[in-house]
């Protein structure tokens, strides 16, 4: 079911994203400052496809890495992994999963590698709530309550993007008697 | 380049064209018949001082040259003896001074109608007037003080008494041939100057085609807009979070997603029952 699972809106960043990492980087590696100029513009935009391809996140992922944190969810897990019982449902109230990873962008101009640009990802999901099944050492997702994520590209402590959107494609809490709200389609880009 | 080589041609060979169509010849060729009527008609031009312009008196022998020697004395020699007599530099300053000299109109004849000679004068630019009066011809010696002496004598003749005028048989001709050098100016020579003009100018017309095509090839390499970049598709690597875009040789760049760590923060709890545990009942794996 998992598969199902996707941002709304994916991460991306454009061009001007890229050369403004590029040009914070270029503060400190004088390496990057001297090739900046050649750097901008149609490298950036190329740059800039390298790295959305990067950040082509699995949503599901990150959100089972943090519940694979629950103690009753790891519990479960075990259980299942050990035992041919039936799947064992486990249902979260609302709570915060945050993923922080780092994104890479390797750079080489005429044979000659520049140092990488080093970004970091946060990812910052807000779920109301969960359900999910232990099945064969796995999880597996239920239900899924209304979800919003926040994403974060900085370069060292320089915000490089903000990107808002939702979860889609998964079903809503089958144990709630009261409808949920819809799917929130909508994404927001903040911009710097 | 080339229209601005073809203008100059252009112009230089209206140049040339006018210089040698500008050499009318002189009256004193024309027939005397008819020499009137042709020079009312301005196809040719008067014998100006430098001009030789044959005599009445010598018709066939063309051209005789008034000396004044030392003492006075007025002779006419033939030009042939003066410019054999003459060296180059002082016939320049007798041409140059014969080109300042202006020829003033005869007098009037005496009302007794006495065919008497009739001196002219010339005026020099000193402005004194120099009579020029026939005498008995005499041969002069084919010296050299004789030829050169023309500057001197346009200073030295008004001083000097009247000379004995020049029989009316024998018109003096204007003072112009006395200095004249026996080459004269022909519209040959300005043709075959502006021949010579004009090869050369052909020939650095060409030389300059020559060089411009020489330079055309490295121009054009020059001016060849070279492709910094390629647009390319990205590629995809093997690695599943790693992306590389091939689109420049000069640039590369390649991404990639090194996953770090995850927390997860759960909300306070409102009841107790926050996580909660069901075992599905009635399924098996």
């Amino acid at each position: 079911m998992h598969d199902a699972v996707r941002l709304s809106a994916p991460i991306e960043v454009t061009r001007d994203d890229v050369e403004r990492a590029l040009f914070e980087q270029s503060t400190d590696e004088l390496a990057v400052a001297r090739v900046f100029d050649r750097l901008r513009g149609a490298p950036a935009e190329r740059a800039a496809e390298a790295l959305n391809h990067a950040l082509e996140v699995d949503i599901f992922e990150v959100l089972a890495q943090g519940w694979a944190r629950v103690p009753a969810v790891r519990s479960a897990v075990q259980r299942s992994a050990l035992m041919e019982v039936p799947p064992a449902l486990v249902n979260l109230g609302r709570h915060n999963i945050a993923s922080t990873s780092r994104v890479v962008l390797d750079s080489s101009v005429a044979q000659s590698a520049l140092p990488p640009l080093t970004l970091t990802l946060e990812i910052v999901a807000d779920v109301l709530s969960a359900t999910l099944a232990a099945r064969e050492g796995r999880i597996e997702l239920v239900a899924l309550g209304e979800a919003s994520v926040v994403a974060r590209l900085k370069y060292k402590s320089v915000l490089v993007k903000e990107h808002a959107t939702g979860v889609s494609g998964v079903l809503r809490d089958p144990f709630k008697r009261q409808p949920s709200a819809p799917d929130r389609q909508a994404s927001v880009d903040i911009q710097i | 380049m080339r229209v601005q080589i073809s203008w100059l041609l252009s112009a230089t060979l209206l140049f040339g064209a006018t210089a040698a169509t500008a050499q009318s010849f002189p009256c004193a060729s024309v027939a005397l018949e008819v020499r009137d009527r042709v020079r009312e008609a301005g196809a040719c031009r008067d014998a100006t001082p430098g001009d030789a312009e044959p005599t009445d008196a010598a018709p066939a022998s063309s051209a005789a040259v008034t000396v004044r020697l030392s003492d006075g004395t007025v002779v006419r020699v033939p030009r042939e003896i003066s410019s054999i007599t003459s060296d180059g530099r002082k016939r320049a300053a007798v041409d140059e001074t014969a080109a300042r000299a202006k020829v003033l109109p005869p007098p009037e004849p005496e009302a007794s109608g006495d065919p008497a000679p009739a001196p002219q004068k010339v005026e020099v630019p000193d402005g004194s007037l120099a009579g020029a009066a026939g005498t008995t011809p005499v041969t002069a010696p084919p010296t050299a003080a004789a030829a050169s002496s023309a500057p001197a004598p346009a200073t030295d003749v008004a001083p000097a008494p009247a000379a004995a005028p020049v029989p009316a048989s024998e018109p003096t001709a204007s003072p112009a041939p006395r200095g004249r050098p026996p080459i004269a100016f022909p519209a040959n020579a300005a043709l075959v100057l502006g021949a010579g003009v004009l090869l050369g100018l052909l020939f650095g017309a060409l030389l300059m085609r020559q060089w411009l095509r020489r330079r055309e090839p490295a121009a054009d390499i020059i001016a060849a807009p070279a492709p910094l970049y390629q647009h390319q598709q990205p590629v995809e690597t093997g690695a599943g979070d790693v992306s590389e875009t091939g689109a420049a040789p000069e640039i590369r760049f390649a991404a990639r997603r090194e996953p770090g760590e995850t927390t997860i923060v759960m909300a306070p709890l409102r009841d107790a029952d926050q996580v909660a545990i069901e075992q599905a009942s009635g399924h098996h794996a």
